[in-house]
């Protein structure tokens, strides 16, 4: 409340606010947070503001460290997290490839590019107007994988839910269309593998079988390289997962008040700093 | 208690040697999903600073959106099980952000979101299964039950209970269960654990056999196992096990079980996407106390080239579950040995080929080993299951929705039926530990005529007289007979783990000619450790080879009983793991004497030529340092437990 009023009032206090956030190194966690989501708007600003920048920055990137960073967005993750973290002994990421990252500042710069590729591919398939283009880089594609119906519960002979607890049903028919009709009911995948026909039931998670999940990935390489608008550039890229965006189906999410206002713009500005 | 006495000693055996060996068992190809390992679950394992009691634990799981679904065996309140309420069931890369969420809170050390992998079920499986719905009205007039043969309508079909020579069996091949029912044990008071894709405990034949208590679904995370529909009755599997250790008598309902009147638990726990190792070691350690038996009809893919096994947390639940459960005297963990056939080896699974589990192989109704049948040293016993050409001579048990089949198969058949025998052995007397059942079961397998249809496996004497098959362990299991033993046993001593040597100079593998290895052991003689008569043997072995499927392995004991601990896997193609402290198991030198010198041997088995390295070799020695079985009398001159008495007792003469 008093810093939304402040943020209207004055706004350079609100901007102080941030970088003191961002300083503290003792709120690890809340200023990594602030952090990851501004990376995440720099990287939307640089994209809609930088074209020809892009380009250059793909082509940069050398073939090694390509072959060597098969998950982009995680590599960044951990280069950032093991810094924050900073000698740590119960921080996990920072071993192996996080410590090799951190100790290797050149291979920093190799991240920040990699990263970008992840952007540079999609805008320069687009920009390009060429498709379906085949790039080493794999996108990899967050759709979950098969998660099954749930089966019925029918309450167990002589089974007394008031005192043994549990919520179990009591009038229950053992019969296959009884389960069949009660999984129907579920907004849940369909078993493609042991179910004959699964046309009967709309799928909530498109393409999630596991089988499919390679051809969903090709298709959504294709579906990508055949855009051409900024918008749904951006709208991709944030399909594409970035591994911090809040997850919008955590009811429970917390929402970062020093996200609220119309300051953006102004706060990527400073964000574009820490990868230097 | 004995579990007492040495389970000290065996804490840091296991960390020393599995800790290795499921690294090794990891890199070993584990099939999981996409490509390699990446495919990550909604369950984490969480590590607190400090033990924390189970309500703390929920707070902290619930603060970030998780359900807790209870502390890890062993753990002493230190790690706990928690699963995202809405993260996918699997996923194709890590969930740093929930990672991370966990870990901001003070009291937690780490948080690890669970890898998932493979595992199946094991049994050919026809893709509708046959459907029978039978009913029959209860004999009138019933008479002396136990004396009387039962009358289930699909007791004449059950061959293995009583082999009538139905379908062109042989005669009298079968469990003998009749002559333990005779003796009035039929399984009252023990609870035997399927677990599997759930258990259909609506069934009339089951439900008044069905322990809830004892029953969990941790693919669903409730108290209720019941089964999910598909169209092709995928999930029966779970059922049909049941049915065989425990369907009900005279009620005219399908089948009979072998312990009609023992309780079934039923812990869902094969279907959800992957498994997790906190799937597994939670179904192991679930109720130990409640539950006698846990039954498994399952394990890595039977395709001929897979080398996994049990994880961390798995592999100590089994191990806490032996040392502990049954309030101490240990549970019984019996295992189906593998479905993979001729070109499969059971001592590349890491639970079938576990010394804290009972494997189970099958023979057919005639006596000869079915096509599925997989072979390994680690193998205890035989049970029967399908022969799977005539679909008469499948098992005929409990099916879902209330109904029957006659087509269970697989060495998924074989196990409950062995659950079975178990629970009869454990009623005739409770205080039988895991251990003594892996002695009984030696002692009073039989092998009647089981033979190798192939001819490439023959029944071979070990050093005190006990005969053993590669393929059939020590025989198939004789109910009455173990029955009839139990009731006088006394538990075997104190058991002790021996290290007996290592060699850990590389040394190549030369093609067309065998590469001896020799580790010449005291057996510990003096020590604390020091062991006498052997129950298991342990070969841990690294090597590699330019095609690991071709890679031949053969134990010989100081008495000279020669074991082949790894036989050629043709699809094996693997050059790149090997094996990494793999702990090949046999059992054929049970009883025997461990001092002198013992022999390993590796070659190639190929028409191509091969390299390859052994790497090295560590003989662990399990037994007792008294003689296990000097306070029993043998009932007869010429039962197996004679024969080793007498062995035993003319050795200490020498």
């Amino acid at each position: 409340m008093l810093f939304r009023s402040q943020t209207h009032v004055f706004p350079g206090v609100y901007m102080m606010v941030a970088m003191l956030v961002v300083a503290l190194s003792g709120y690890q966690v809340q200023s990594y947070s602030a952090k990851d989501i501004l990376a995440d708007v720099l990287m939307t600003d640089l994209l809609n503001r930088m074209d020809k920048d892009m380009q250059v920055g793909y082509y940069d990137v050398g073939n090694e460290a390509a072959a060597g960073s098969k998950d982009n967005v995680d590599l960044v993750s951990r280069s950032e997290y093991a810094r924050l973290c900073d000698g740590g002994s119960d921080c996990i990421l920072q071993s192996g490839s996080a410590s090799g990252a951190a100790s290797h500042p050149s291979l920093r710069d190799d991240e920040f590019l990699q990263h970008s590729s992840l952007w540079g591919h999609q805008f320069i398939s687009g920009g390009m107007g060429e498709g379906p283009n085949r790039y080493p880089t794999i996108v990899k594609n967050d759709a979950g994988l098969p998660a099954y119906c749930n089966p019925p519960n029918p309450c167990p002979e002589g089974y007394d839910m008031e005192t043994q607890g549990g919520s179990c049903i009591v009038d229950f028919e053992n019969t296959a269309i009884f389960s069949r009709e009660f999984q129907a009911a579920q907004d849940c995948t369909c078993d493609n593998e042991h179910m004959f026909d699964c046309s009967e039931q709309d799928s909530a998670d498109v393409g999630g079988d596991k089988g499919d999940l390679n051809s969903a990935v090709e298709q959504y390489i294709m579906q990508m390289g055949q855009e051409n608008s900024l918008n749904n550039v951006n709208s991709l890229a944030k399909k594409a997962g970035y591994p911090v965006m809040p997850d919008p189906r955590l009811d429970d999410a917390v929402i970062n008040p020093f996200l609220q206002g119309d300051r953006l713009p102004i706060a990527a500005k400073k964000g574009n700093l820490l990868f230097h | 208690m004995a579990a007492a006495t040495w389970s000290w000693l065996l804490a840091p055996f296991l960390l020393l040697h599995w800790a290795s060996a499921g690294a090794g068992g990891g890199a070993g190809g584990s099939g999981a999903g996409l490509s390699g390992p990446a495919v990550f679950t909604s369950s984490f394992l969480v590590r607190f600073r400090r033990g924390v009691d189970n309500s703390f634990a929920h707070d902290v799981a619930d603060k970030y959106g998780f359900d807790n679904l209870g502390p890890l065996v062993g753990a002493d309140g230190h790690e706990y099980h928690f699963k995202h309420r809405t993260l996918p069931h699997a996923r194709s890369r890590r969930s740093l952000t929930h990672t991370r969420a966990l870990k901001s809170h003070p009291a937690v050390h780490t948080a690890v979101q669970q890898p998932g992998f493979k595992r199946v079920k094991r049994g050919l499986r026809p893709a509708v299964p046959a459907i029978h719905g039978m009913k029959f009205d209860l004999k009138v007039g019933e008479g002396n039950r136990i004396d009387e043969e039962p009358t289930d309508p699909y007791f004449p079909m059950q061959w293995y209970l009583k082999n009538t020579g139905q379908n062109g069996g042989k005669v009298r091949l079968d469990l003998n269960v009749q002559a333990a029912w005779a003796q009035g044990i039929t399984g009252k008071n023990v609870t035997t654990a399927i677990m599997d894709d759930g258990v259909d405990y609506m069934h009339p034949d089951l439900k008044f056999n069905y322990n809830a208590e004892a029953s969990y679904d941790f693919s669903s995370n409730d108290p209720f196992p019941y089964p999910r529909y598909t169209d092709d009755w995928f999930n029966s599997h779970g059922t049909r096990c049941a049915g065989e250790v425990a369907a009900a008598r005279d009620n005219g309902i399908c089948g009979v079980g072998v312990a009609y009147d023992s309780k079934i638990a039923g812990i869902r726990m094969l279907d959800q996407p992957y498994m997790t190792d906190l799937i597994e070691a939670n179904s192991m350690g679930h109720e130990p106390h409640k539950i006698h038996i846990y039954s498994a009809s399952w394990g890595p893919t039977d395709d001929g080239k897979t080398v996994d096994g049990p994880r961390n947390a798995t592999m100590r639940a089994i191990v806490q579950g032996v040392n502990e459960g049954r309030n101490g005297l240990g549970n019984i963990y019996v295992w189906a040995s593998g479905d993979g056939g001729e070109e499969d080896d059971c001592n590349c699974d890491g639970y079938a080929a576990s010394m804290w589990t009972i494997s189970i192989n099958s023979a057919i109704n005639d006596g000869q080993n079915a096509h599925y049948d997989e072979s390994c040293s680690s193998t205890l016993a035989s049970t029967f299951s399908n022969g799977a050409k005539d679909p008469n001579t499948g098992v005929a048990t409990t099916d879902l929705y209330g109904k029957c089949t006659t087509t269970h198969s697989g060495t998924s058949a074989a196990a409950p039926e062995a659950a079975g025998v178990f629970a009869l052995a454990l009623e005739a007397n409770p205080q039988l530990t895991w251990r003594d059942i892996q002695h009984l079961t030696v002692l009073t397998s039989k092998r009647n005529s089981l033979f190798d249809a192939k001819n490439r496996f023959h029944w071979t004497m070990n050093g005190v007289g006990l005969e053993f098959n590669h393929l059939f362990g020590f025989g198939v299991l004789d109910a009455g007979a173990m029955v009839t033993l139990s009731k006088q046993w006394h538990s075997v001593p104190p058991r002790y783990h021996c290290e007996a040597g290592e060699l850990t100079q590389p040394q190549a593998i030369v093609m067309g000619r065998s590469l001896f290895w020799e580790i010449k052991t005291d057996a510990c003689k003096g020590t604390d450790t020091e062991v006498n008569y052997l129950e298991h043997v342990q070969a841990v072995i690294s090597a590699n080879a330019s095609r690991r499927g071709d890679l031949e392995l053969f134990l010989t004991s100081p008495m000279g009983t020669k074991s082949m601990i790894l036989s050629r896997r043709a699809n094996d193609d693997d050059h790149r793991d090997g094996f990494t402290k793999w702990p090949f198991m046999t059992t054929h030198s049970w009883g025997e004497y461990p001092q002198g010198t013992w022999k390993l041997e590796a070659r190639f088995n190929s028409p191509q030529t091969r390299h390859g390295n052994l790497l090295e070799w560590s003989l662990v020695l399990h037994g007792t340092k008294e003689a296990p079985y000097r306070t029993l009398h043998p009932s007869s001159p010429h039962s197996k437990l004679a024969i080793v008495k007498k062995a035993h007792e003319d050795k200490k003469m020498k």
